[in-house]
C-alpha cells in the first residue's frame, strides 16, 4: 500500500468522447456539466450525435442511470442514447477508458485521499470529513458512474466505521487501496487486500488476534458478513477461522508504514486447524488465512450472496431470478471476477424483465442527494455541507456503526420521509451552504402542464407516473402564475415524490 | 492487545448535539391551524392519557454488569478482577449494599433512591435469546426477540409486533417514535412509527396546500412507502400542534449534559405531551470496553454515572407521570468475569437489566443468581439465566397491558421475571 497513490482507475489523459458534447478544458470543479444555454422551451437534451439505440425509453434510461450510476443527468442521458444500453455498460466497464477531469480535480483538492496513513498523521489533516465529502462529490461528478457505484457497493459491504479509532486515518488508505484499486477485479484480490487493510485490522480487532488472547471478532464477521452468510458456518469454524489469522497485524503508528499489512509469526497460533471441512496442517504460517481466504472466495454460498446484493442493486426489490442466476453463475464460472458480475447481471432484458415486475430500488439518501445535485446541474464548491446533511438523515458514507454495513431495504429508510422530505425543500431554497443552484429555466413555461412537464423531464428523466403529474399540475394552477419562490417550492414538491424517491 | 485509545463502538452519531435543556421550544408556537388533507387520518380525536409508555433504552456495546450491580459478597469477584472490582461496602470507594451481597457502584449512586423506593429493579445474569458474542448479532437477537438464524432482511422487531398485539388508542397517529436518526430493528415493520430525533426540527413543506399536494402524492405511490408517508404526514399536523420541550427536573441534580441526558429529558417531554405515543426507543452507546475499563474511575465509571444521573433525573421530571412509565434498559450482553491483560474485559453473556417505573415492584435484585467461580460459569461469562424476552415482556406488560405473548416473542414461553405489581 506504501506512499504512492495507488488510484485505479488511472487517469489518462483527456480525450473528449465523440459525443459532442462541448467542454472547456479548464479542469474547474463542478457538480455537473450543465449547458447554461438550455432553454425552456428544449426538451430532454438533444444528442449531437446520431442515437445508436434509440428505442430506448425515457423512464427506462433514467433507471439505468440512477441504478448503475447515481442518477439521472442530461450528459448521462446523452450518452446512453448514443452508445446505446450495451455500447455504455461495455464503455463503464472500463473505466480507464473514460475520461474523469472533474472526477480528478476532486481527487486533487483532497487533501487526503493520495496519501499513506503516516502521511495523513503527519499532516494533521481531518482524513475523515474528507473522505466522506470525496466520496459525494465522486458520484456526483465522475463520468465513471458504475465503478463508483460498484465502489460504493463494496463500501457497504465491507463496511468499515470510519469513526472507530484509528479507522479515521486508515479508511482512507483502505478506500484507495483495497476498495478502489479492485472493485472491478478479482473477488479474491478485494477480499485479500480488504482482510489486509489497516482499517479492517482496526475495526474488527484482528490486529490484537494472537495465540496467547485470541480475538474472534473480524473471522466471524468473515464468514458471515464477507462471504457465505448465516447459516452457513458455527461457532466452532469462527474460533478454528479466528486462529487461522492470528499474527495477521499491521505495522504500528510511529513507523512511516504504518497501517500496512505485517505478518506476526511470532503471534500466529501454529497448531493443525480444521476450518469448514478445510484441514491445515502444523506451522502452516500465513498460508493458514490466505487458504481459509481462497476457500471462502470460491464458496457456492459468497457466489450466492455476492449475486443478490448485485442484482438486487442493480435491478431493484424484486429482481429477476434468471438475473441473480446468471450473476451467480458467472461469478462462480470466472473464480469471483466482478466484471462478469456486472456484465451478466446489467442486461437490457433483465431490466426489462425487472420493470415488468414492477422491480424498484428505493433511492437512499446518499442517492437523493447526488440525483439532486445531477438532475440539476447545481453547482457545488464544497461538499461538506451536504455531508452535514446526510448525517441528519443517518447516511454519511462509512459512518454506519456496525459492520454490516448500510442496510439497503426500503423498510429502514421509510422512517426518514419528513427528514428527506425537509432536505428537498432545503436544497430548492438554496440554503444548504456550499451549493448553488443555477436559474432553473422554468419562469418562461407558458402553462402549469408544461412546467411540470419540464420538472418531470430535467429533475427524474420522465419518470413521474400520470398520476403523480397530475397532482403536481394541479398544485401548479393553484399557484400560477409562478413566482421564483413558488417554482422553488414546486420543484421541492416533485423531488418529494415516489417516482423521483424509486429507480 | 490494541493500542486504542478509543474503546466505544456504536457511537451513534452524526446528529447535532443541540441543548434541548435550555428550553429550546418544540415548534413556532405561532403555528397556524393546518388543514390536513381528508385523506390522512384525523389527528384530532381525544387521545387516552391514562395508558401508558413503554421507554426501551439499548445500551449498546456491553454493559458490564459488575460495574453497576457489585455482588460484593461473592469471593470470587475480587479473585477475578484484582484491579477492576469495585471494593466492598465499607471501604474507601466501596460499593453502596443494596442487600448485604449486592451493592451498587459508587458511580451509581443515584440509582440508590429510586431503587429504595420500590422504583427500580435490576435484573442479574440476563441474556439475549441468541448466545453470541458478536455484537451485531446479539443486538438483532434482542430486537428481533429471536433465537433463529437471522436473515438479512429480517423479520419485524419485537416492538413492531407488541404494537400490532396491543390495539392502538384513539387517534392513534403516531404508536412508537425512535429517538435517534433512524427506527430500530426493533420497531422493523411497525406502522405509526417514526424517527424524531428532533422534534422542532421535524416537517417539511409549511405550506398547507404544499402538504396536501404531498399527501395526494404519497397516496399515488405505492402501498408501504404510500402508508410511511401518510403516517409522517399525519405525524407532523400532530408534533406541530404541540409543544414538546424538554427541562429540568423541578428537585434534586439535573440531567448529566450528555446525549444520553439530552435524550431522557426529551423522552420526558414527549411523555408530558401526551399525544399516545405508546413506546419510546433511544440508544446510548460506548459500553464496549476491551481495555482500560475503569470500573473505579476510569471509563466505565463515567458511563455508569452518566446513566445513572440520567436515569435519576428523568424518574423525577416525569413526577407522577412516572405511574404509567415504565423505563427498560438492556445490552446485548454483559462482559467477561475475568478482566483481561489490557485492564479491560471481553465480550461475555449474562448482563445486567435495569427497569424503572412506577408500575413494576422494585428495590430488589431479581433473577436468579449464577455464581461466578469456574464451574458456573458459561465458558468464562456469567450464564443467563433469565431470558432479556422476559424483562422486556412483563415491562411491556406493566404500562402497556396484555398482549398476545405467543405472537410477540414466538417460539419462547414468557417467564415471570418479578416485576409485575401483585394484582
Amino acid at each position: 500500500m506504501g506512499s504512492r497513490p495507488a488510484d485505479s482507475p488511472r487517469d489518462p489523459p483527456f480525450e473528449p468522447r465523440s459525443i459532442g458534447r462541448a467542454r472547456g478544458d479548464v479542469l474547474v470543479p463542478r457538480a455537473v456539466d450543465s449547458d447554461d444555454s438550455e432553454t425552456s422551451g428544449d426538451s430532454a437534451a438533444t444528442p449531437a450525435v446520431t442515437a445508436v439505440d434509440d428505442d430506448l425509453p425515457e423512464p427506462m434510461a433514467a433507471r439505468v442511470l440512477g441504478r448503475a450510476g447515481f442518477g439521472w443527468s442530461r450528459a448521462g442521458r446523452a450518452e446512453i442514447a448514443s452508445l446505446g444500453f450495451d455500447g455504455w455498460v461495455a464503455g463503464q466497464l472500463d473505466p480507464a477508458s473514460i475520461a474523469d477531469p472533474d472526477g480528478a480535480a476532486w481527487v486533487a483538492r483532497s487533501s487526503s485521499a493520495g496519501l499513506s496513513a503516516a502521511g495523513i498523521l503527519k499532516s494533521f489533516r481531518a482524513p475523515a470529513l474528507d473522505l466522506r465529502a470525496l466520496a459525494l462529490a465522486r458520484a456526483t461528478c465522475s463520468t465513471r458512474q458504475l465503478f463508483e457505484r460498484t465502489v460504493e457497493l463494496w463500501n457497504d459491504w465491507f463496511h468499515v466505521d470510519q469513526e472507530r479509532g484509528e479507522c479515521r486515518v486508515l479508511k482512507t488508505v483502505e478506500d484507495r487501496g483495497a476498495i478502489r484499486a479492485h472493485a472491478l477485479g478479482s473477488f479474491r484480490e478485494l477480499l485479500g487486500a480488504v482482510t489486509k487493510s489497516g482499517a479492517m485490522l482496526e475495526y474488527l480487532d484482528n490486529r490484537s488476534n494472537s495465540a496467547a488472547a485470541p480475538n474472534e471478532n473480524f473471522a466471524r464477521e468473515l464468514l458471515e458478513l464477507h462471504t457465505l452468510g448465516t447459516g452457513e458456518f458455527g461457532e466452532r469454524d469462527v474460533r478454528e477461522a479466528a486462529r487461522c489469522f492470528t499474527g495477521w497485524t499491521m505495522v504500528p503508528r510511529a513507523d512511516p508504514r504504518y497501517g500496512e499489512f505485517e505478518f506476526r509469526a511470532e503471534l500466529h497460533d501454529e497448531g493443525p486447524k480444521v476450518v469448514l471441512g478445510l484441514t491445515l496442517d502444523a506451522d502452516g504460517g500465513v498460508r493458514d488465512g490466505e487458504r481459509v481466504l481462497d476457500m471462502l472466495a470460491a464458496h457456492p454460498a459468497t457466489a450466492r450472496r455476492v449475486a443478490k446484493r448485485f442484482a438486487a442493486r442493480f435491478l431493484g426489490e424484486n429482481a429477476p431470478p434468471a438475473a441473480v442466476a446468471a450473476a451467480e453463475s458467472a461469478f462462480a464460472r470466472t473464480g469471483g471476477d466482478v466484471r462478469a458480475v456486472l456484465r451478466a447481471t446489467l442486461r437490457r432484458e433483465y431490466f426489462d424483465e425487472a420493470e415488468a415486475r414492477g422491480s424498484r430500488r428505493c433511492t437512499r439518501p446518499f442517492d437523493l442527494v447526488v440525483a439532486l445535485l445531477r438532475a440539476t446541474g447545481a453547482h457545488v464548491d464544497d461538499f461538506s455541507g451536504l455531508v452535514d446533511e446526510l448525517a441528519g438523515l443517518g447516511h454519511a458514507p462509512f459512518a454506519w456503526p456496525s459492520p454490516d454495513g448500510y442496510p439497503d431495504g426500503r423498510a429502514h429508510w421509510e422512517a426518514a420521509f419528513a427528514a428527506r422530505c425537509a432536505l428537498c425543500e432545503r436544497f430548492f431554497a438554496g440554503v444548504i451552504p456550499g451549493v448553488s443552484l443555477q436559474t432553473l429555466p422554468v419562469e418562461s413555461a407558458a402553462s402549469p402542464e408544461e412546467f411540470v412537464a419540464l420538472i418531470d423531464r430535467r429533475l427524474t428523466g420522465g419518470r413521474l407516473s400520470v398520476g403523480e403529474r397530475a397532482v403536481l399540475t394541479r398544485r401548479a394552477r393553484d399557484l400560477w402564475p409562478m413566482t421564483t419562490d413558488r417554482a422553488r417550492r414546486m420543484w421541492a414538491l416533485a423531488a418529494c415524490s415516489p417516482g423521483f424517491w424509486e429507480v | 492487545m490494541s493500542a486504542r485509545n478509543e474503546t466505544h463502538v456504536f457511537e451513534k452519531h452524526g446528529f447535532d448535539r443541540r441543548t434541548f435543556l435550555h428550553g429550546v421550544a418544540g415548534l413556532a408556537s405561532g403555528a397556524a391551524a393546518l388543514t390536513v388533507a381528508s385523506a390522512l387520518p384525523s389527528a384530532c380525536a381525544p387521545i387516552d392519557a391514562e395508558r401508558g409508555v413503554l421507554v426501551v433504552l439499548f445500551l449498546r456495546g456491553g454493559l458490564d454488569a459488575l460495574s453497576l450491580c457489585v455482588p460484593h459478597g461473592d469471593a470470587e469477584l475480587y479473585r477475578a478482577r484484582p484491579r477492576l472490582a469495585i471494593p466492598p461496602p465499607d471501604t474507601a470507594g466501596g460499593a453502596i449494599d443494596l442487600d448485604g451481597f449486592h451493592g451498587l457502584a459508587p458511580a451509581a449512586a443515584p440509582l440508590f433512591a429510586p431503587f429504595r423506593a420500590g422504583r427500580l429493579g435490576l435484573v442479574q445474569a440476563v441474556g439475549s435469546p441468541r448466545a453470541t458474542r458478536s455484537h451485531f448479532d446479539a443486538m438483532r437477537s434482542v430486537e428481533t426477540a429471536a433465537d433463529a438464524p437471522l436473515r438479512p432482511n429480517s423479520s419485524a422487531g419485537w416492538i413492531a409486533r407488541l404494537l400490532e398485539s396491543v390495539p392502538a388508542r384513539s387517534g392513534g397517529v403516531l404508536r412508537a417514535v425512535s429517538l435517534e436518526l433512524h427506527l430500530p430493528d426493533s420497531l422493523a415493520g411497525a406502522r405509526s412509527a417514526l424517527a424524531i430525533p428532533d422534534p422542532s426540527r421535524f416537517g417539511a413543506l409549511r405550506d398547507p396546500g404544499d402538504r396536501e399536494a404531498l399527501g395526494d402524492l404519497c397516496a399515488a405511490g405505492r402501498d408501504r412507502t404510500a402508508h410511511a408517508a401518510r403516517d409522517a404526514l399525519a405525524a407532523m399536523h400532530t408534533v406541530e400542534r404541540t409543544r414538546i420541550v424538554a427541562r429540568q427536573p423541578t428537585r434534586g441534580a439535573p440531567y448529566p449534559e450528555s446525549d444520553l441526558g439530552r435524550k431522557l429529558a426529551l423522552s420526558a417531554a414527549w411523555i408530558r405531551a401526551r399525544l399516545g405515543i405508546e413506546v419510546l426507543t433511544l440508544d446510548a452507546g460506548g459500553f464496549d470496553m476491551h481495555r482500560d475499563l475503569g470500573a473505579r474511575d476510569g471509563a466505565m465509571a463515567e458511563k455508569v454515572d452518566d446513566l445513572s444521573r440520567a436515569l435519576s433525573a428523568f424518574e423525577r421530571d416525569l413526577g407522577r407521570d412516572l405511574d404509567r412509565v415504565t423505563l427498560v434498559a438492556v445490552s446485548e450482553f454483559g462482559r467477561r468475569v475475568a478482566e483481561n491483560a489490557s485492564g479491560g474485559a471481553d465480550h461475555g453473556r449474562g448482563g445486567l437489566a435495569l427497569v424503572l417505573g412506577g408500575s413494576i415492584t422494585g428495590g430488589a435484585i431479581l433473577g436468579r443468581r449464577p455464581g461466578l467461580a469456574a464451574a458456573e460459569l458459561d465458558d468464562g461469562d456469567i450464564a443467563a439465566t433469565t431470558d432479556v424476552r422476559d424483562v422486556l415482556g412483563e415491562s411491556a406488560r406493566s404500562v402497556l397491558g396484555d398482549f398476545d405473548a405467543g405472537a410477540v416473542f414466538p417460539g419462547h414461553a414468557l417467564h415471570s421475571v418479578g416485576l409485575a405489581r401483585p394484582a
